[in-house]
Protein backbone atom coordinates (compact mmCIF):
# COMPACT_ATOMS: atom_id res chain seq x y z
CA UNK A 1 0.00 0.00 0.00
CA UNK A 2 1.30 3.42 -0.71
CA UNK A 3 0.95 5.50 2.59
CA UNK A 4 2.55 8.46 1.18
CA UNK A 5 0.60 11.81 1.32
CA UNK A 6 -1.88 10.18 3.29
CA UNK A 7 -3.69 12.22 6.35
CA UNK A 8 -2.94 10.67 9.51
CA UNK A 9 -5.45 10.63 12.41
CA UNK A 10 -3.82 13.49 14.14
CA UNK A 11 -4.23 15.84 10.95
CA UNK A 12 -7.30 14.54 10.24
CA UNK A 13 -8.62 15.19 13.81
CA UNK A 14 -6.59 19.21 13.45
CA UNK A 15 -8.76 19.22 9.94
CA UNK A 16 -12.13 18.63 11.93
CA UNK A 17 -11.68 20.68 15.06
CA UNK A 18 -15.39 22.02 14.70
CA UNK A 19 -17.34 20.55 17.08
CA UNK A 20 -20.28 19.12 14.09
CA UNK A 21 -16.86 18.01 12.07
CA UNK A 22 -15.61 16.47 14.99
CA UNK A 23 -18.67 14.32 15.61
CA UNK A 24 -18.90 13.35 12.32
CA UNK A 25 -15.02 12.17 12.24
CA UNK A 26 -15.68 10.36 15.19
CA UNK A 27 -19.08 8.47 14.39
CA UNK A 28 -17.80 7.63 10.98
CA UNK A 29 -14.72 5.89 13.00
CA UNK A 30 -16.70 4.74 15.79
CA UNK A 31 -16.16 1.19 16.55
CA UNK A 32 -19.10 -0.18 18.50
CA UNK A 33 -22.69 0.76 19.57
CA UNK A 34 -20.90 2.37 23.27
CA UNK A 35 -18.87 4.84 20.81
CA UNK A 36 -22.07 5.55 18.00
CA UNK A 37 -23.71 6.54 21.36
CA UNK A 38 -21.52 8.80 22.62
CA UNK A 39 -21.32 10.69 19.29
CA UNK A 40 -25.28 10.98 19.22
CA UNK A 41 -25.22 12.45 22.65
CA UNK A 42 -22.81 15.01 21.79
CA UNK A 43 -24.58 15.69 18.26
CA UNK A 44 -27.52 16.10 20.91
CA UNK A 45 -25.27 18.12 22.85
CA UNK A 46 -24.48 20.68 20.43
CA UNK A 47 -27.79 21.33 18.62
CA UNK A 48 -29.38 22.05 21.92
CA UNK A 49 -26.63 24.31 22.77
CA UNK A 50 -27.59 25.63 19.32
CA UNK A 51 -30.77 26.01 19.62
CA UNK A 52 -30.71 27.89 22.68
CA UNK A 53 -28.73 30.45 21.41
CA UNK A 54 -31.59 31.77 19.04
CA UNK A 55 -34.80 31.12 22.00
CA UNK A 56 -35.77 34.30 19.95
CA UNK A 57 -36.93 32.55 17.17
CA UNK A 58 -37.79 29.14 18.62
CA UNK A 59 -40.30 30.41 21.85
CA UNK A 60 -43.12 30.14 19.61
CA UNK A 61 -42.56 27.25 18.07
CA UNK A 62 -44.82 24.21 18.59
CA UNK A 63 -43.10 20.50 19.62
CA UNK A 64 -43.11 19.73 15.90
CA UNK A 65 -41.59 22.00 15.19
CA UNK A 66 -38.92 22.28 17.28
CA UNK A 67 -38.57 18.45 16.70
CA UNK A 68 -38.26 18.94 13.14
CA UNK A 69 -35.76 21.78 13.68
CA UNK A 70 -33.59 19.11 15.86
CA UNK A 71 -33.72 16.24 13.02
CA UNK A 72 -33.06 18.89 10.21
CA UNK A 73 -29.84 19.56 11.91
CA UNK A 74 -28.87 15.91 12.98
CA UNK A 75 -29.41 14.75 8.99
CA UNK A 76 -27.02 17.84 8.12
CA UNK A 77 -24.56 16.23 10.34
CA UNK A 78 -24.88 12.52 8.31
CA UNK A 79 -26.92 11.70 10.87
CA UNK A 80 -29.79 8.76 9.58
CA UNK A 81 -32.39 10.46 11.63
CA UNK A 82 -36.32 10.65 10.97
CA UNK A 83 -39.35 11.24 12.73
CA UNK A 84 -41.56 8.53 10.55
CA UNK A 85 -40.65 5.25 11.79
CA UNK A 86 -42.87 2.78 12.79
CA UNK A 87 -41.14 1.03 16.11
CA UNK A 88 -44.30 0.19 18.04
CA UNK A 89 -46.07 3.31 16.85
CA UNK A 90 -43.98 6.77 16.11
CA UNK A 91 -40.87 8.33 18.14
CA UNK A 92 -40.23 11.55 17.78
CA UNK A 93 -36.38 11.21 16.65
CA UNK A 94 -35.25 8.19 15.59
CA UNK A 95 -31.54 7.79 14.98
CA UNK A 96 -30.32 3.81 13.30
CA UNK A 97 -26.79 3.37 12.53
CA UNK A 98 -24.81 0.30 11.41
CA UNK A 99 -25.14 -3.03 13.07
CA UNK A 100 -28.71 -2.31 13.97
CA UNK A 101 -27.96 0.16 16.34
CA UNK A 102 -30.86 2.28 17.01
CA UNK A 103 -31.68 5.42 19.48
CA UNK A 104 -34.92 6.73 20.14
CA UNK A 105 -35.88 10.10 21.70
CA UNK A 106 -39.38 12.05 22.78
CA UNK A 107 -39.57 15.41 23.06
CA UNK A 108 -41.86 17.21 24.82
CA UNK A 109 -42.56 21.10 25.90
CA UNK A 110 -42.16 20.99 29.49
CA UNK A 111 -46.22 21.59 29.98
CA UNK A 112 -46.54 19.64 33.41
CA UNK A 113 -44.78 16.81 34.59
CA UNK A 114 -47.22 14.25 33.68
CA UNK A 115 -46.67 15.27 30.06
CA UNK A 116 -42.55 14.61 30.79
CA UNK A 117 -43.94 11.33 32.36
CA UNK A 118 -46.04 10.58 29.22
CA UNK A 119 -42.92 10.91 27.15
CA UNK A 120 -40.33 8.90 28.94
CA UNK A 121 -43.43 5.61 29.79
CA UNK A 122 -43.73 5.75 25.51
CA UNK A 123 -40.10 5.63 25.15
CA UNK A 124 -39.90 3.05 27.77
CA UNK A 125 -42.69 0.71 27.54
CA UNK A 126 -43.79 1.80 23.76
CA UNK A 127 -41.12 2.35 21.27
CA UNK A 128 -38.12 0.89 22.72
CA UNK A 129 -36.94 -2.83 22.18
CA UNK A 130 -34.55 -3.20 24.82
CA UNK A 131 -32.49 -5.15 22.73
CA UNK A 132 -28.51 -4.54 22.42
CA UNK A 133 -27.50 -1.78 21.07
CA UNK A 134 -31.15 -0.35 21.24
CA UNK A 135 -30.98 -0.22 24.75
CA UNK A 136 -30.95 3.91 25.08
CA UNK A 137 -32.57 6.80 24.38
CA UNK A 138 -33.46 10.17 25.56
CA UNK A 139 -36.29 12.36 26.56
CA UNK A 140 -35.66 15.44 25.56
CA UNK A 141 -37.23 18.81 27.31
CA UNK A 142 -37.96 22.05 25.42
CA UNK A 143 -38.36 23.93 28.12
CA UNK A 144 -40.12 27.81 27.84
CA UNK A 145 -40.30 28.81 31.20
CA UNK A 146 -37.56 30.27 33.14
CA UNK A 147 -34.91 28.32 35.61
CA UNK A 148 -34.80 25.00 33.78
CA UNK A 149 -32.64 24.17 36.63
CA UNK A 150 -35.65 23.60 38.92
CA UNK A 151 -37.64 22.00 36.41
CA UNK A 152 -35.10 19.35 36.19
CA UNK A 153 -34.80 18.76 39.74
CA UNK A 154 -38.96 18.57 40.20
CA UNK A 155 -38.86 16.25 37.20
CA UNK A 156 -36.66 13.87 38.53
CA UNK A 157 -38.27 13.90 41.99
CA UNK A 158 -42.19 12.99 39.34
CA UNK A 159 -40.30 10.36 37.89
CA UNK A 160 -38.47 8.73 41.13
CA UNK A 161 -41.97 8.77 42.56
CA UNK A 162 -43.93 7.30 39.97
CA UNK A 163 -41.27 5.31 38.66
CA UNK A 164 -38.99 3.74 41.68
CA UNK A 165 -37.69 1.41 39.52
CA UNK A 166 -35.76 3.76 37.68
CA UNK A 167 -32.61 5.14 39.61
CA UNK A 168 -31.51 8.59 38.24
CA UNK A 169 -27.53 10.57 38.51
CA UNK A 170 -27.11 14.32 37.38
CA UNK A 171 -24.48 13.90 34.34
CA UNK A 172 -20.88 14.75 34.91
CA UNK A 173 -20.35 17.08 32.21
CA UNK A 174 -23.86 19.28 32.60
CA UNK A 175 -25.25 19.63 35.75
CA UNK A 176 -28.76 20.20 34.08
CA UNK A 177 -28.57 17.14 32.16
CA UNK A 178 -30.16 13.83 34.10
CA UNK A 179 -29.29 10.25 33.60
CA UNK A 180 -31.35 7.29 34.17
CA UNK A 181 -31.64 3.40 33.94
CA UNK A 182 -33.90 0.62 34.87
CA UNK A 183 -34.68 -2.97 33.71
CA UNK A 184 -36.29 -3.34 30.67
CA UNK A 185 -39.68 -4.62 30.83
CA UNK A 186 -39.34 -6.61 27.66
CA UNK A 187 -35.60 -8.07 27.66
CA UNK A 188 -34.69 -7.36 31.34
CA UNK A 189 -31.64 -5.44 29.96
CA UNK A 190 -30.66 -2.19 31.18
CA UNK A 191 -32.28 0.67 29.14
CA UNK A 192 -30.68 4.01 30.03
CA UNK A 193 -32.25 7.29 28.95
CA UNK A 194 -30.56 10.89 28.97
CA UNK A 195 -32.83 13.71 30.08
CA UNK A 196 -31.78 16.26 27.92
CA UNK A 197 -33.36 20.16 28.60
CA UNK A 198 -33.43 22.94 25.93
CA UNK A 199 -33.94 26.42 26.92
CA UNK A 200 -35.78 28.41 24.75
CA UNK A 201 -37.30 30.53 27.53
CA UNK A 202 -37.27 34.06 25.62
CA UNK A 203 -38.39 37.14 28.08
CA UNK A 204 -35.70 40.18 27.78
CA UNK A 205 -36.16 42.98 30.60
CA UNK A 206 -35.30 45.14 28.63
CA UNK A 207 -38.50 46.33 27.32
CA UNK A 208 -40.63 48.10 28.94
CA UNK B 1 -26.64 -6.42 -1.60
CA UNK B 2 -25.44 -4.68 -4.71
CA UNK B 3 -24.40 -1.46 -5.15
CA UNK B 4 -27.46 -0.47 -6.79
CA UNK B 5 -29.37 -1.87 -4.03
CA UNK B 6 -27.25 0.38 -1.60
CA UNK B 7 -27.86 3.44 -3.96
CA UNK B 8 -31.89 3.05 -4.15
CA UNK B 9 -31.76 2.55 -0.08
CA UNK B 10 -29.95 5.81 -0.09
CA UNK B 11 -31.86 7.58 -2.36
CA UNK B 12 -35.04 6.63 0.02
CA UNK B 13 -33.33 7.46 3.43
CA UNK B 14 -31.99 10.77 2.13
CA UNK B 15 -34.75 11.86 -0.50
CA UNK B 16 -34.09 15.14 -1.96
CA UNK B 17 -30.51 15.86 -0.33
CA UNK B 18 -28.21 16.79 -2.27
CA UNK B 19 -25.41 14.82 -0.50
CA UNK B 20 -26.71 11.73 -2.48
CA UNK B 21 -24.82 12.82 -6.08
CA UNK B 22 -21.50 12.98 -4.07
CA UNK B 23 -22.52 9.29 -2.24
CA UNK B 24 -23.22 7.74 -5.85
CA UNK B 25 -19.82 8.82 -6.71
CA UNK B 26 -18.10 7.71 -3.83
CA UNK B 27 -19.80 4.17 -4.56
CA UNK B 28 -19.72 4.04 -8.29
CA UNK B 29 -15.87 4.84 -7.81
CA UNK B 30 -15.11 2.21 -5.63
CA UNK B 31 -17.52 -0.30 -7.50
CA UNK B 32 -15.17 0.17 -10.57
CA UNK B 33 -11.77 -0.49 -8.90
CA UNK B 34 -10.53 -3.85 -9.08
CA UNK B 35 -10.41 -6.63 -6.09
CA UNK B 36 -6.20 -5.26 -5.69
CA UNK B 37 -7.17 -1.79 -5.86
CA UNK B 38 -9.86 -1.27 -2.81
CA UNK B 39 -7.85 -3.18 0.15
CA UNK B 40 -7.10 0.59 1.35
CA UNK B 41 -9.27 3.24 0.75
CA UNK B 42 -8.20 6.16 2.04
CA UNK B 43 -9.53 10.23 2.96
CA UNK B 44 -7.77 11.20 -0.20
CA UNK B 45 -8.18 8.49 -2.31
CA UNK B 46 -12.02 9.42 -1.98
CA UNK B 47 -11.46 13.31 -2.26
CA UNK B 48 -9.64 12.42 -5.69
CA UNK B 49 -11.64 10.57 -6.88
CA UNK B 50 -14.47 13.01 -6.88
CA UNK B 51 -12.08 15.91 -7.70
CA UNK B 52 -11.70 17.54 -4.50
CA UNK B 53 -8.11 19.20 -3.89
CA UNK B 54 -8.86 17.98 -0.12
CA UNK B 55 -11.43 16.78 2.35
CA UNK B 56 -14.02 19.29 2.98
CA UNK B 57 -17.63 19.21 5.26
CA UNK B 58 -19.28 17.35 2.13
CA UNK B 59 -16.94 14.39 1.51
CA UNK B 60 -16.63 14.11 5.40
CA UNK B 61 -20.50 13.99 5.63
CA UNK B 62 -20.84 11.64 2.97
CA UNK B 63 -18.26 9.32 3.88
CA UNK B 64 -20.38 9.74 6.88
CA UNK B 65 -23.60 8.61 5.67
CA UNK B 66 -21.70 5.53 3.48
CA UNK B 67 -19.83 4.31 6.70
CA UNK B 68 -21.97 4.69 9.80
CA UNK B 69 -25.32 4.60 8.91
CA UNK B 70 -27.31 1.01 7.79
CA UNK B 71 -26.51 1.53 4.26
CA UNK B 72 -22.94 0.21 5.84
CA UNK B 73 -21.22 0.60 2.23
CA UNK B 74 -17.48 0.52 3.86
CA UNK B 75 -16.03 -0.68 6.93
CA UNK B 76 -13.45 2.06 8.68
CA UNK B 77 -9.41 0.40 9.61
CA UNK B 78 -6.56 1.83 10.60
CA UNK B 79 -2.66 1.59 9.55
CA UNK B 80 0.03 2.09 11.55
CA UNK B 81 3.10 2.89 9.76
CA UNK B 82 6.53 2.41 11.50
CA UNK B 83 9.36 4.65 11.30
CA UNK B 84 11.29 2.12 8.87
CA UNK B 85 7.37 2.32 6.69
CA UNK B 86 6.63 -1.19 7.60
CA UNK B 87 2.73 -1.24 8.08
CA UNK B 88 0.37 -2.78 10.33
CA UNK B 89 -3.52 -2.60 9.80
CA UNK B 90 -5.85 -2.21 12.90
CA UNK B 91 -9.02 -3.17 13.66
CA UNK B 92 -11.94 -0.30 14.32
CA UNK B 93 -11.81 -1.75 17.81
CA UNK B 94 -8.05 -1.54 18.19
CA UNK B 95 -8.38 1.82 17.25
CA UNK B 96 -11.20 2.70 19.38
CA UNK B 97 -9.38 1.38 22.43
CA UNK B 98 -6.02 3.01 21.77
CA UNK B 99 -7.86 6.14 21.71
CA UNK B 100 -10.11 5.66 24.64
CA UNK B 101 -6.79 5.17 26.56
CA UNK B 102 -4.51 6.83 25.02
CA UNK B 103 -2.05 4.19 24.71
CA UNK B 104 -1.63 1.54 21.39
CA UNK B 105 0.25 -1.42 21.74
CA UNK B 106 2.45 -1.91 18.82
CA UNK B 107 0.60 -5.40 17.43
CA UNK B 108 4.11 -7.00 16.97
CA UNK B 109 6.94 -5.14 18.86
CA UNK B 110 4.05 -5.25 21.88
CA UNK B 111 5.59 -2.31 23.53
CA UNK B 112 3.49 1.41 23.45
CA UNK B 113 3.87 3.19 20.14
CA UNK B 114 4.95 7.21 20.94
CA UNK B 115 2.71 9.69 19.72
CA UNK B 116 0.84 6.92 17.43
CA UNK B 117 -2.39 9.72 16.33
CA UNK B 118 0.39 11.01 13.85
CA UNK B 119 1.55 7.35 12.41
CA UNK B 120 -1.83 6.01 12.09
CA UNK B 121 -3.81 6.58 8.80
CA UNK B 122 -7.56 6.02 8.77
CA UNK B 123 -8.77 4.16 5.63
CA UNK B 124 -12.10 2.48 4.05
CA UNK B 125 -12.74 -0.95 2.55
CA UNK B 126 -16.07 -2.00 0.75
CA UNK B 127 -18.30 -3.85 3.58
CA UNK B 128 -19.16 -7.31 2.69
CA UNK B 129 -22.44 -5.70 1.65
CA UNK B 130 -21.34 -3.84 -0.88
CA UNK B 131 -18.80 -6.63 -2.08
CA UNK B 132 -21.33 -9.15 -2.29
CA UNK B 133 -23.32 -7.11 -5.50
CA UNK B 134 -19.55 -7.01 -7.10
CA UNK B 135 -18.81 -10.74 -7.41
Amino acid sequence: MNVKGQYSLEELRLLFRHEPDRIRFEMLIAADHEARLRHVEAAIDWIAQEHAKTPQHRHKRDEDELTTDLITDLKAMGFDASHDKDYGGHADIVIEARENFLWLAEAKIHRDYAWLLKGFQQLDTRYSTGLPGQDTGSLIIYCKRRRVDLVMDRWCEELARARPDVSITVCAENPLIRRSSHRHERTGLLFRVRHVPISIYFKPDDRS
Amino acid sequence: MSAKEIKAELHERWRGDSITSLCDRIIDYASSLPENQVRMLTFRSFGDAVGKDGVDDELLRALTILVSSRLAAFDARALLVDDDDSEHELSAKELEKARATGVLIHPETGEAVPDFESRVIPFFVPSARLRAGNR
